[in-house]
């Protein structure tokens, strides 16, 4: 994806091996991956071929057997919530806090004073369309709202990097296509790095800059398909529809073979 | 509360207090072994006899099983919080000390009885002593299994947005355990209650199971169903309390 100098994400030759009853299990191998500014990189690839693993080695919660990833040049040795901020699957909102306390949570931390954490708080609930919800429990609104709030407590940080594990992937059809293109809304006005893991090809063909295709485990980057159309997409016209069934016929090819080999389960 | 609830609720309990009158009139159970509704709520004022079979009456009974259930229960809780955070935060300890809770607690509580009386006598240290026993283990229990059912994704979310362990302490795990620390306290507050009921009845110089053993000795059973009313009362004001804390700490559920 380019050259060096622009790429904010360098991922070197990253492999990782789990050690599960005396076995091992290698789920990444030699993946090798640069992410540049301001790109919507989302990874597809088989169902259980580490995707979220590499998500969490980027993010500094989990060491790579071997390899390096690097963020603005810096090696990845732990969490840096000054540079890349993590949503999770399922939201991971905690259920004591209001939806304004759980969007501070990371100023929290890091110990900004009560009046300004506020008001950052409050721009990015602005930002994600939740205004009037601040003094909610996250039991007491929808699951559309509570992914946006898990996306406002990311960027209230203001990283650099946006990385999202399968954000989505408990809310219906509809509601997952709005916060979609909501979400394509936010990453444009704030110009933010974000790569993003999905199953859906639907989704990674509407939203992303660029499609990076796993294969089957142990995972490594297949291919990158840089997807030229303009924002707002229709996903209906015939350059999406070509789009998916480009990707899909490359993911297959994995699948069937994940099939067939069947994995170490 | 429901009011369908509430009328399902009142009907066990007329034909409950139905029965206790009419089992001892119609003669089906002696009225010496059990006393009528009637008769037992007629004698409810002899409660307060300074001078009858329970020397100064029920309010000295009352505060010493206060007493005795205030300091077991302080201890059960303050013991079982210590331990079990002890237990669930640090592993080593957990997997070299939780098979030994488990393996005490499963030691039929009726066995302390002969040791405490021997060693700590007839007054409060040995209701103290089995109120303790019996209620430090069940909140330890649930305090440990509240450990193992934190969110772990809670924990990586946390990290990522740099927590350092104290704050993963008291902005995670802490806010995760809480309820299992309020149904703890809820537990405790249950068996230190049974325990000390249980050692007074057995032996003892005073409170109210002392003084429910005293009256069934005496055959004086309107004046033991009198006390017994007292310490069902007792647990019934206990759980409305309780539960109305729950209700205040766990507005967001």
């Amino acid at each position: 994806m380019g050259s060096n100098s622009t790429a904010v994400i360098v991922v070197r030759g990253v492999s990782k091996f789990f050690e599960y009853k005396g076995k091992r299990l290698e789920v990444l191998r030699d993946i090798n991956l640069e992410v540049e500014r301001g790109n919507f990189v989302i990874i597809v690839g088989p169902s259980g071929t580490g995707k979220s693993t590499f998500l969490s080695i980027v993010a500094g919660l989990l060491r790579p057997s071997s390899g390096k990833v690097f963020v603005d040049g810096v090696p990845v040795e732990g969490p840096r919530p000054d540079r890349i901020a993590m949503v999770f699957q399922d939201h991971a909102l905690l259920p004591w806090r209001t939806v304004i306390k759980n969007v501070e949570f990371g100023l929290e931390v890091r110990g900004v004073p009560k009046e300004e954490r506020r008001s950052r708080a409050q721009k990015y609930i602005d930002l994600v369309g939740l205004s009037g919800f601040e003094d909610y429990y996250p039991s007491q609104i929808s699951g559309g709202m509570k992914h946006r709030v898990a996306i406002a407590r990311a960027l209230v940080l203001e990283p650099e990097v946006l990385l999202m594990d399968e954000p989505f992937v408990s809310l219906d059809e509809q509601t997952r296509y709005l916060l979609g293109s909501d979400l394509v809304k936010i990453w444009r006005r704030t110009g933010k790095t974000i790569l993003f893991v999905t199953h859906s090809i639907m989704e990674a063909c509407t939203l992303a800059t660029h499609v990076v295709i796993f294969t089957k485990r142990p995972a490594s980057v297949k291919e990158v398909v840089k997807v030229d159309a303009d924002y707002p997409r229709d996903p209906e016209d015939t350059l999406m529809a070509s789009m998916r069934r480009y990707v899909w016929n490359k993911l297959k090819e994995e699948i069937a073979q994940q099939e067939i080999g069947g994995g170490p389960e | 509360m429901n009011l369908k609830a509430f009328g399902f609720q009142a009907l066990v309990l007329g034909l409950l207090l139905t029965v206790w009158q009419l089992l001892p009139m119609e003669g089906i159970v002696s009225p010496q072994i059990l006393s009528p509704l009637y008769t037992t709520l007629i004698n409810f004022p002899k409660i307060f006899a300074r001078n009858g079979l329970i020397p100064g009456g029920l309010i000295p009974q009352l505060l010493t099983t206060l007493e005795e259930l205030g300091v077991a229960f302080v201890m059960s809780i303050a013991v079982s919080i210590v331990l079990g955070f002890l237990f669930g935060y640090f592993k080593v300890l957990g997997r070299s000390y939780e098979p030994l809770i488990y393996l005490v607690y499963a030691v039929p509580g009726s066995i302390y009885y002969p040791v405490l009386f021997l060693t700590l006598g007839l007054g409060v240290q040995s209701k103290i002593a089995m109120g303790f026993l019996f209620g430090v283990f069940p909140p330890l229990i649930n305090i440990l299994s509240g450990f193992r059912k934190i969110n772990g994704i809670y924990i990586s979310m946390a990290r990522s947005m740099g927590s350092s362990n104290v704050q993963l302490f008291t902005k995670v795990v802490v806010p995760s355990l809480a309820p299992y620390i309020m149904a703890g306290i809820r537990l405790a507050l249950i068996f230190t209650y049974i325990g000390v009921i249980l050692g007074e009845v057995i032996a003892s110089k005073g409170g109210l199971g002392w003084a429910i053993s005293i009256a069934n000795y005496n055959f004086d059973a309107p004046l033991m169903y009198d006390y017994i009313i007292v310490v069902v009362l007792l647990a019934v004001a206990f759980l409305v309390a309780i539960t109305a804390v729950e209700r205040r700490v766990f507005s967001y559920a």
